[in-house]
């Protein structure tokens, strides 16, 4: 299931033809879906670069019986952060310390509770687009009103602690109950270190710890395939999961073939 | 392969494997452009929006 294909797509589509499995593309834009239909194929792989064409495509396709990779539930989990971080702290999971606010007015007092910087998000997003490191209440209610104009999916703010991570993150991919490996993103400059924003990228040797963390996250959401972001200062915080995981990076950084993996997988939720 | 840009007109190169859907950056107008098929040919138009939602 795709929008608009990426490299990461058409590496898959490879890489399931290479192992003699019957893929077909279908993109959601051009084809619709019906809603009471019959069952179209085995498993699915949802990979469309709008969240919500990915949830609505993955409950359409589990209500014909069709195995989604990820579920529509996994993929609105990891889509919407407010979401994600209320289900990895419910499962006694480590995240950085943040408050939801609702309105201008709460997004104000959620910056008195913090001393120094503090990093405002939306709910919704990637490429660290809106994500902002906010230094003064001026700043904080300019970004609250700017905020206010802006579709009603984005206009919720995460208020969280500002994590010396030295403009680092760490980036871990999970494939069933098996993390393939890991990597770190450092910012080419500022302190996002998104790759899309151009982050630099190295394989990370993978400790016990990020192996431990990394997988209980994606049991949390029951990613089947994703990526966890982790910030660290000494602790190791989770900072989201990613429920249609991006990994043009993550194969340059580790020759880890992601593609090629996940392909496998398929195969084996096929023959089971 | 080769497909024509629809806001300035100029020949954009498709990659060997291109696919519906496929969003592309106009080297000479920097317009971002989505490959479509018509009729076994790939043609370009103006991308929809980013959504808010998109990534990864
Ligand atoms: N609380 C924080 N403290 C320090 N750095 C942060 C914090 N939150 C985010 N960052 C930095 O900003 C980047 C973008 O933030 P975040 O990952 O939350 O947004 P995103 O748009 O969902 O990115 P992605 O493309 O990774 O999904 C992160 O990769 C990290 O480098
Ligand atoms: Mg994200
Ligand atoms: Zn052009």
């Amino acid at each position: 299931m795709i929008d608009h294909p990426r490299l990461e797509e058409k590496l898959i589509h490879r890489a399931l033809s290479e192992r003699g499995i019957r893929a077909g593309i279908l993109n959601v834009t051009s084809v619709p879906l019906p809603l009471d239909g019959l069952r179209i194929a085995e498993v699915a792989l949802i990979r469309t670069v709008g969240m919500f064409r990915g949830v609505r495509a993955a409950a359409v396709l589990e209500s014909m019986g069709v195995r989604t990779i990820n579920s529509s539930s996994t993929i609105l989990r990891c889509g919407d952060k407010v979401l994600t971080y209320s289900i990895l702290h419910g499962a006694g999971l480590p995240i950085p310390r943040s408050l939801l606010a609702l309105g201008r007015e709460a997004v104000l007092r959620a910056h008195a509770q913090f001393s120094g910087p503090a990093v405002d998000k939306p709910p919704l997003g990637s490429w660290g687009r809106m994500v902002s490191l906010v230094r003064s209440s001026e700043m904080a209610s300019q970004i609250a009103e700017a905020r206010e104009l802006m579709p009603s999916s984005v206009r919720g703010h995460i208020i969280q602690e500002y994590v010396e991570t030295g403009g680092r993150d760490i980036r871990c991919l999970v494939l069933g109950d098996r993390l393939l490996g890991c990597m770190e993103r450092s910012a080419a400059r500022g302190w996002k270190s998104n790759v899309a924003l151009g982050g630099k990228v190295r394989a990370l040797e993978v400790t016990d710890e990020m192996e431990e963390l990394s997988l209980r996250a994606a049991r949390a959401v029951e990613g089947e395939f994703v990526a966890i972001d982790i910030l660290s200062n000494g602790e190791l915080l989770v900072n989201e999961v990613n429920g249609i995981p991006e990994f043009k990076g993550f194969m340059r950084a580790t020759g880890i073939d992601v593609a090629g993996e996940l392909a496998s997988h398929v195969r084996e939720v096929l023959r089971s | 392969m080769e497909a024509e840009c629809p806001i300035c007109g100029s020949p954009v190169e498709l990659p060997d494997d291109v696919m519906a859907g496929e969003l592309l950056e106009c080297p000479s107008c920097g317009a971002t452009l989505e490959v479509y098929e018509q009729d076994g040919t790939f043609l370009l138009r103006e991308a929809e929006e980013i959504g808010e939602d998109w990534g990864e």
